[in-house]
């Protein structure tokens, strides 16, 4: 749905249909031991029978399995969020979704594999693992961010209405707004107390002159 | 708009009532609305009264604007303010005066910002966890005008909240997005707690506002037409638990630094985030704070009134416990056992009931028995307390209590407060200058009188009210003393209690006589219960005046905390049972 043109972004499946999904998903994706790699692979044949190449799949190994002792907090989330992806996809009520098909535009490897990259940049490191299937603001936010970057609108919901509700539960735009405004604040505040003090300053001059 | 429509509008909203409560929980319980089928003349079809609990209905107004389909959303939401927020008149001005410090220098906007909050913590759950369709009742209403930021603001943040599409509350007039996101995210972060977001959310509302907008009356009569009426209750009256608050005149956090508000935006909190809820100690209101706080609420009650309320309330937790009285004494005979009527004994004392149930032939001096008696204990006379005759220097040099917090009328309410309880009587004496004193004029057990006393202020000179001293112990002008028993006399003071003992002229009956310092002396000796002058002084003063003041015991205290303390221990020891002071 990014850069997409409003016109033609269409509609897929419900919210609910996905929250639902994500609220299913089973525990296993969250193990270390999980070969994430090869699950975006077998789901790649499993979509439209594409086999990735070995370069292909040198990368998603690098990218997300490089071995164990090299697993850091950053990669193990990356890796959840990938596996709770592909968990996704795999919704038959997902991918036999006429918008998702039309969305996907024949290409559904690479529509997923976008998918997969994008929400690891967006969401990576916002939230603790299992908080994205556990608690309802941030299955709302993954379940957001997996239509958005899927390229299709929630079922019911129009452009404008999406993105203000994407707005409103992403972490990533808040924490920006709230960076913003936080500076400004304090900026604000510390320009207040100083000139309190300039104020204080004053009035005490006043008074001595007395 | 007849009689007949409206009492059929108050039939079908009278049977919504139930599933009002329930969207509440099924343990909910309220006593019906009362529902107005006249004109009220409040601003709004709804409100909610903290005194009587109840909630109220205009169904004339209902009409009017067109939401008589709405019952369960305004029904509903008027019991969220008894549930919810405000609760009750403690918590209603908790949250005003949280309101009061995060709007600065907004004070007439009190009343509409504590409301507004409230209405926002209460919509939000009812409409996302209750199913109630306030949404629709806020679309019914209509959208605020263009020029109305406020409004626009308010509007935006309930369709972020409930996820509407841009434009259904907030019209197409401008509203600042990222305020109205922040704004939601404070309304959530505080959903169960409505005092500790209050400041930060007239925070928000101060800082982002035109203030030239919000001080325009116009303004808020647009705005409190959006909302309901909220809490019209609580005239008067100050509530235990508010002057004590710690935490009411902390300075308040903007949302966007609070690590409540933004604590979950994924580690992003500012270094500078605090915990908006907190204020600390130290940050409790003050009596004139806490009065404007009432008189921007509609309030009437006097500034005097509000800091005796305050010092009372203050007073509390230094107080004697509440005297033990020692269990009813009774003269009257108690039946004992049976003992054995010998020959010889009255007649007319044999138990004739014992005397058979021991055998059926009866012996005289061998079966025959009577009744016991044992004799209780004899009444014992109720130590009886030691009135307190009480002097507070209010002299220039002295805060004024109705303003700031003054330890020395802190320290007096503790020791006249605690008397009264033990059951003594008082004479409270706030004096400065010659001839200028308030006081009860006479000994008193209405604590009112005595925390009238206790804060009032005068400011002027300093001289000690000597004729008063002499009139209440000793009699004047061929009156006898107003004491009716042992009389404690204590004065709170500085240097100036000199003045007590050293010979000063004075005026009596329109002739000048010189009055001296054998009038204290005299007194104290008339009084009984001892004298004591508290003063706050150094150690080297203290020596100073204990040299002039005789049997009076001098106490020099250095801080004003001290003052205080000392003013709860020396209660314990006189008041606070045992034989202690008591005659």
């Amino acid at each position: 749905m990014v850069d997409a043109d409003p016109a033609r972004v269409p509609s897929g499946p419900s919210l609910a249909t996905v929250r639902h999904r994500l609220a299913a998903a089973p525990p296993d994706l969250f193990e270390p031991t999980v070969v994430t790699a090869a699950l975006v692979a077998d789901l790649a044949v499993e979509l439209d029978g594409t086999v990735l190449d070995a370069a292909s799949l040198d990368r998603l190994d690098a990218d997300l399995d490089p071995g164990v002792g090299a697993l850091t907090v950053d990669l193990a989330t990356r890796r959840v969020l990938v596996g709770l992806v592909c968990w996704l996809v795999r919704d038959p009520a997902v991918r036999t979704h006429p918008g998702v098909q039309a969305a996907a535009a024949g290409q559904r490897t690479r529509w997923m594999l976008d998918i997969v990259s994008q929400v690891q940049v967006e969401l990576a490191g916002l939230r603790p693992d299992r908080d994205w299937v556990q608690l309802d603001e941030a299955r709302d936010e993954l379940a957001r961010a997996f239509l958005r970057f899927a390229r299709v609108l929630p079922a019911g919901e129009d452009l404008a209405t999406a993105q203000d509700r994407w707005l409103a539960v992403s972490t990533a735009y808040q924490r920006d707004l709230v960076r913003e405004m936080a500076v400004e604040q304090a900026r604000a505040e510390e320009l207040e107390r100083a000139l309190a003090a300039q104020k204080a300053k004053e009035a005490a001059a006043q008074y001595a002159n007395y | 708009m007849t009689t007949q429509v409206l009492d059929d509008l108050a039939a079908r909203w009278l049977a919504v009532w139930p599933d009002a409560l329930a969207a509440w929980g099924r343990t909910s319980r309220m006593h019906a609305p009362v529902l107005h089928t006249e004109p009220c003349g409040m601003p709004s079809w709804a409100w909610y009264t903290t005194d009587d609990v109840e909630v109220h209905i205009d169904l004339t107004v209902v009409a009017e604007r067109g939401i008589e389909d709405h019952a369960l959303a305004v029904l509903a939401h008027e019991i969220g303010h008894h549930l919810l927020a405000p609760v009750d008149r403690l918590t209603s001005l908790k949250i005003a005066a949280r309101v009061k410090v995060g709007l600065v220098d907004m004070d007439h906007l009190i009343g509409l910002v504590a409301n507004l909050w409230c209405d926002l913590l209460i919509n939000d759950r009812l409409q996302r966890r209750a199913g109630v369709d306030r949404a629709s009742l806020a679309a019914a209403v209509g959208t605020p005008d263009a020029d109305n930021v406020l409004g626009l603001l308010i509007g935006r943040t309930y369709e972020i909240l409930w996820e509407l599409p841009r434009g259904r509350l907030s019209g197409a007039g401008p509203a600042s997005e990222e305020h109205a996101h922040l704004c939601a995210r404070l309304v959530r972060a505080y959903a169960r707690d409505p005092v500790g977001g209050a400041a930060g959310f007239a925070r928000l509302l101060r800082g982002e506002i035109d203030p030239e907008w919000l001080r325009a009356p116009e303004s808020t009569g647009s705005v409190g037409a959006l909302g309901c009426g909220g809490d019209q209750g609580g005239a008067g009256g100050v509530p235990f638990g508010l002057a004590s608050d710690p935490t009411l005149a902390a300075p308040a956090t903007h949302p966007a630094l609070d690590a409540r508000v933004v604590g979950g935006t994924g580690g992003a909190t500012p270094e500078s985030a605090t915990e908006g809820a907190v204020g600390g100690g130290g940050n409790g209101l003050e009596p004139a704070a806490l009065h404007a706080l009432l008189t921007a609420l509609g309030s009437t009650t006097s500034a005097q009134q509000v800091a005796a309320a305050w010092y009372r309330e203050r007073a509390a937790p230094h107080l004697v416990p509440f005297p033990v009285r020692e269990g009813p004494t009774t003269s009257e005979q108690l039946l004992g056992g049976l003992d054995p009527w010998e020959v010889g004994d009255d007649l007319s004392t044999i138990d004739w009931s014992g005397t058979m149930a021991a055998s059926p032939v009866v012996v005289p001096g061998m079966t025959t028995v009577q009744r016991a008696y044992l004799e209780d204990e004899q009444v014992k006379s109720r130590p009886r307390p030691v009135d307190l005759d009480l002097y507070l220097d209010s002299s220039g040099s002295m805060a004024n209590p109705s303003v700031t917090a003054a330890p020395i009328a802190l320290a007096g309410a503790v020791l006249a407060l605690s008397a009264l309880r033990s059951g003594a009587r008082v004479q409270a004496t706030t004096w400065s200058g010659s001839g200028q004193a308030i006081g009860t004029e006479g000994f008193t057990r209405d604590v009112d009188a005595v925390m009238a006393a206790v804060v009032a202020y005068i400011g002027g000179g300093t001289s000690f009210p000597l004729e008063l001293l002499e009139r209440t112990h000793l009699g004047a002008d061929g009156k006898p003393p107003t004491t009716t028993g042992p009389t404690h006399i204590a004065v709170i003071s500085d240097d100036g209690v000199s003045t007590m003992f050293r010979p000063e002229a004075g005026w009596r009956a329109g002739t000048m006589r010189t009055v001296g310092s054998d009038i204290a002396t005299r007194a104290l000796e008339a009084a009984g219960g001892g004298g004591s002058l508290v003063l706050r002084i150094s150690p080297e003063g203290r020596h100073r005046i204990a040299s002039m003041a005789g049997r009076y015991r001098a106490y020099a205290v250095q801080t004003d905390p001290d003052l205080v303390t000392f003013a709860r221990d020396f209660s314990r020891a006189t008041w606070g049972g045992g034989d202690h002071g008591r005659r």
